[in-house]
């Protein structure tokens, strides 16, 4: 631990060529937050005399008690590093010159896949990534979520392969396994990164190589680690060969022969490979001495490798004995913070590249300009990613990322919601900042202002923003971008106070909620039902928690968990669709089409999106999807929320005065895609023809008054007469299983609806892998289900993945969609029943 | 449903006035007596026997059987024409086309121009609408009639409140406009004005 006042902080903070800023990701289990302890213990920052606690960043006690992270926290470390290892940072921008010290503020972040959201605000305020993977279970279904988000956001990844004394007590596997299983997770890894971007890309080099030193190997429950680098170091003088050189040689094809001491590239029958010889072969020793308690031997081997042991610790033996010999031999925290600040960016080079994935506006303006050189001179841009509460119940401290300029305390600012428009008032205040603050842990300290590259808190902003926005002090700035979530909120549970007259303390708690999770939803349904909606089960269950113990405190009535539908079509409208504006003088004609299998997700992941050059866009619906280029340029618009999959297309030849009503038809459109006719769920995946359109001569009988509900009647006619559907979320279930469990999983998952895509054993190890999809709505409880069918062996894993048509005509009585409208409708106070037809087609 | 109202007596400027919709028509018409015209007779363009209602851009048709009521109350002479045309000439300005509805228009006020020579005037209560204005002011030219549109491109909110002012009662028959439901049928124009107000306030109208 480093004791630093908040000066010395302070003026580490002005260094901005020596701070890394990163997260810590990984599958759930995979050992984060216990490999961030021996960082921490090693170089963190305190003001205090808190240290020695296991698992500083998990600071709330459900966290503790349930050993998973549920919210991603902060921490400062500070490190130096040497002045050989310096030499490895070649750029001038990223090292200030004659400063060793480098200020790192590191986020350790949730594994489960409920709380990707957390990842996703974690992510938005770092650099650098380091990716922890248990070697035992290799690449997991949410490390590929959150590396593949990562790529997304342009932060650069380092990886750690964690739990090896596992892979050597447990597994027992030799060494050429093991460097086998080490080679194909580093592999898996860099197939991901190369799916979602390349090395010639802005970013430079991106995928991890063990032999450059950007991949880390150890135990972070037993706290040691090392890259190649600290062997390199090692055996250099040996070999006389430079440490770079050698750290080349220690990893891939490289073969060694003793006995002629001559390098070769391919096995042969007495050379063996480097990396087991000169690396695992040691390390295997020591375990094997230790562990069959070969005292003789071990004690005879610790000089040898440089090891020194306290006196007390002299007569320990087996696992504890086993413990501190790697961790003084091989120390975590030095070798990982080695690797995080030679191989992360700093922020003066990450922020080159981020800055048009960061900045809305024109990325010439001064905002821009500022972000891109991280200019602590230039105007404020400040990107707050999430709240924390305070210990002062309902307030919350703002937590984000200064990205250019510098944020003090008492300072005016303008503070924008994402709804803001430039030139608007809307979502816009302009207030001072009540104090800026340093976040460290569970502890909080006040800072007179934070530059540019650096994390912060905020206090008094909360008042302002809902849970994300952005902070600036320039008149002209955009906001910066809208964090995208990986997941959606696809359950929700309506709640209620047991207590009636609680009422008003339920409102202001689900407020308080909205708030303190990047992604939660709550909202008032119109039959006055205040809905929850989260990522899943165990979301939702910590979100429950808190709201009636933190932010509510008052005992909750809960409903059954029910899950989001989308409304689709399946077919062409089988007839021209008219309708008539209130005053008569108006008429729409429109069909709806459903889309081509992909272009919703598609849109979805921004390939297909509003800001696209038309021009551009049309071609690519025309190659991809056979769309007619001239219509597909004419796409008035996305929806819902101008960005949603579904789109209005105008395929009208010489309307005049088309163009006057085409806000108001959009507006009707965003309004029908936001609530669909069956059941006001969101529309997806249908495409709205424009045919014709016949207007009043005289601007005044066609107003939005006249308009807005003539779309959206007109777009209702065009989906009940296009065979509508219900869609419903899929998961993506990952179940990790030793095989006599795999018979247990299938049953499971038959009861409810599930189907296997594949099966297989993790090389190396005797456990399965079984992926299956599964809807959502068959998925509560099922994580019980599974673990009593399996005798408790089958852990699963599941992520939003798709969704699909649930089949049945919602229209036709007794089907089950049918059911699932019904249900909606009364749940959301509307008039039970169908919708009907001639309320919404009009004659001609 | 167009009223026409001709001054019943000549002392005044004697000008004959035709009115446009219902509160509006009836709104200009008090408007034109205040002016000391003298209303001599009621016209009103009406769909046919039992239909209710017509895609007509220039008349409302909803509640015309009130207009005989209006008459009856009035103690003035009712002229009315049973139409069936629908617009043939829709463009901003008229041109006169056999067939169109506003020339069902023309034949009515012609042949009330028969029956009372002196009528000079024609009330209309048009506000915003420069289609329905252009219309009939095309019809009074060819009959060399003056038209009275005394509430033409008044604020609407102003409006509203000097109609209430006057003690004008309407009550809301028919909505046509987003902001607006059923539910407010049957409702006064004074009942409707907060709502109104509000609509105005959040862009709807």
């Amino acid at each position: 631990m480093v004791n630093f006042t908040v000066d010395e902080i302070r003026a580490m903070m002005d260094k901005k060529r020596n701070i890394r800023n990163m997260s810590v990701i990984a599958h759930v289990d995979h050992g984060k937050s216990t490999l961030t302890d021996s960082l921490v213990s090693k170089a963190g920052i305190i003001a205090g005399a808190k240290a020695g606690e296991t698992r500083f960043t998990d600071t709330r006690k459900d966290e503790q008690e349930r050993c998973i992270t549920i919210k991603s926290t902060a921490i400062s470390m500070f490190f130096e590093l040497e002045d050989k290892d310096l030499a490895f940072i070649t750029s001038t921008e990223q090292r200030e010159k004659d400063e060793k010290g480098f200020l790192i503020n590191l986020i350790d972040s949730p594994g489960h896949v409920d709380f990707s959201s957390e990842v996703t605000a974690a992510l938005r305020v770092t650099d650098g990534a380091l990716v922890v993977v248990d070697c035992v279970s290799g690449v997991c279904v949410q490390t590929e979520t959150v590396l593949r988000q990562a790529i997304a956001e342009r932060i650069k990844p380092i990886l750690f392969m964690n739990k090896m004394d596992r892979a050597l007590l447990e597994l027992q596997l030799d060494s050429e396994e093991l460097y086998q299983t080490f080679q194909r997770i580093v592999e898996n890894v860099n197939v991901i990164i190369a799916t979602y971007s390349d090395d010639s890309g802005p970013m430079g080099e991106v995928h991890v190589d063990p032999s450059k030193g950007s991949v880390g190997f150890g135990s972070g429950l037993h706290g040691w680690a090392f890259t190649l680098k600290q062997f390199a170091e090692m055996y250099s003088e040996k070999f006389k060969i430079d440490v770079k050189k050698l750290m080349n040689r220690l990893w891939g094809e490289n073969f060694f022969n003793p006995k002629t001491k001559k390098w070769a590239k391919q096995k042969e029958a007495d050379n063996k490979r480097s990396f087991c010889m000169y690396i695992l072969d040691p390390i295997y020793k020591i375990f094997d001495t230790i562990m069959n308690y070969k005292k003789d031997e071990y004690e005879a081997l610790f000089p040898k490798l440089g090891i020194q042991l306290k006196h007390e610790d002299k007569d320990k033996d087996g696992k504890p004995l086993l413990k501190v010999v790697m961790r003084t031999w091989l120390p975590a925290g030095e070798a990982l913070l080695q690797m995080i600040a030679i191989h992360l960016p700093s922020p003066v080079t990450a922020q080159k590249y981020r800055m048009e994935m960061l900045y809305e506006g024109p990325h010439d303006d001064e905002a821009a300009i500022g972000i891109k050189n991280c200019d602590p001179n230039a105007p404020l841009m400040m990107y707050v990613s999430k709240m924390v509460p305070t210990s002062d119940k309902g307030r919350f401290y703002a937590f984000g990322r200064v990205f250019s300029g510098k944020v003090a305390t008492g300072m005016k600012a303008r503070i924008m919601g994402p709804n803001y428009v430039p030139g608007k008032k809307e979502d816009l205040y302009e207030k001072a900042i009540q104090r800026t603050i340093l976040m460290m842990g569970r502890y909080v300290e006040a800072i007179e202002d934070v530059p540019s590259g650096n994390i912060c808190g905020l206090v008094g902003v909360d008042q302002f923003l809902v849970k994300t926005g952005t902070i600036t002090t320039f008149k002209d700035a955009h906001n910066l971008r809208v964090m995208k979530f990986s997941v959606s909120p696809v359950v929700r549970v309506a709640v209620e106070p047991k207590n009636p007259a609680d009422l008003p303390k339920l409102v202001e708690g689900l407020k308080r909620l909205a708030k303190s999770d990047p992604m939660v939803q709550c909202i008032i349904e119109e039959s006055g039902e205040h809905i929850i909606a989260g990522a899943g089960e165990l979301h939702l269950e910590i979100c429950l928690k808190d709201l009636e113990e933190d932010h509510a405190c008052i005992p909750i009535k809960k409903s059954d968990p029910v899950v989001s539908y989308r409304e689709t079509v399946s077919e062409e409208s089988n007839q021209m669709c008219l309708s008539k504006s209130p005053n008569k003088h108006n008429r729409l004609f429109m069909k709806a089409v459903p889309m081509p299998e992909g272009l919703a997700e598609d849109i979805d992941e921004g390939n297909v999106n509003p800001r696209d050059d038309f021009k551009s866009r049309a071609r690519y619906l025309g190659e991809k999807y056979d769309y007619d280029v001239t219509e597909a340029r004419k796409i008035w618009c996305f929806g819902p929320d101008g960005t949603g999959p579904n789109i209005l297309v105008d395929c009208t030849k010489g309307v005049q005065y088309l163009n006057e009503i085409k806000d108001s038809v959009v507006a009707g459109f965003q309004w029908a895609t936001k609530e669909g006719v069956l059941s006001e769920e969101n529309l997806r995946g249908v495409r709205f023809n424009i045919y014709d359109v016949t207007l009043h001569a005289d601007a005044i009988h066609r107003g939005g008054g006249q308009i807005i509900p003539t779309t959206r009647r007109c777009l209702y006619a065009c989906l009940l007469t296009a065979a509508p559907r219900l869609m419903e979320p899929v998961y993506q279930c990952e179940i990790q299983c030793p095989e006599v469990a795999v018979g247990g999983i299938y049953g499971v998952l038959n009861r409810r609806r599930g189907h296997v895509f594949e099966e297989q054993q993790v090389a190396g190890t005797p456990m399965f892998v079984v992926k299956a999809y599964l809807p959502v709505n068959e998925s509560f409880g099922f994580t019980a289900d599974l673990r009593s069918n399996t005798g408790g062996q089958a852990f699963p894993q599941c992520v939003f993945d798709h969704w699909q048509i649930l089949p049945g005509d919602p229209l036709e009585p007794s089907t089950r969609p049918f059911g699932v409208v019904q249900e909606t409708r009364k749940r959301k106070g509307l008039k039970e029943g169908l919708p009907d037809l001639s309320q919404y087609l009009d004659k001609l | 449903m167009y009223l026409i109202i001709t001054p019943a007596c000549k002392r005044s400027n004697g000008y004959k006035l035709s009115l446009n919709g219902g509160k509006d028509s009836c709104f200009n018409l008090i408007q034109c007596a205040s002016q000391r015209n003298d209303i001599v007779a009621l016209a009103n363009v009406c769909p046919p026997n039992g239909l209710d209602e017509m895609d007509s851009q220039m008349f409302q048709t909803v509640g015309h059987e009130i207009v005989e009521l209006l008459a009856e109350a009035m103690e003035l002479p009712l002229y009315r024409k049973v139409s069936t045309a629908l617009a043939l000439s829709s463009e901003i300005f008229y041109n006169p086309t056999e067939g169109d509805e506003v020339e069902d228009l023309f034949h009515l006020l012609s042949e009330v121009k028969r029956q009372h020579p002196e009528i000079e005037g024609v009330s209309v209560g048009a506000v915003l609408s420069t289609y329905q204005k252009n219309r009939v002011e095309n019809v009074c030219t060819r009959l060399k009639l003056v038209p009275l549109a005394f509430l033409w491109q008044k604020n609407e909110t102003d409006l509203l409140n000097e109609m209430l002012l006057s003690g004008l009662n309407a009550v809301v028959i028919k909505v046509a406009a987003l902001g607006l439901n059923p539910s407010h049928l049957g409702m006064t124009l004074k009942e409707l004005q907060p709502h109104l107000l509000e609509m105005v306030l959040i862009n709807y109208i």
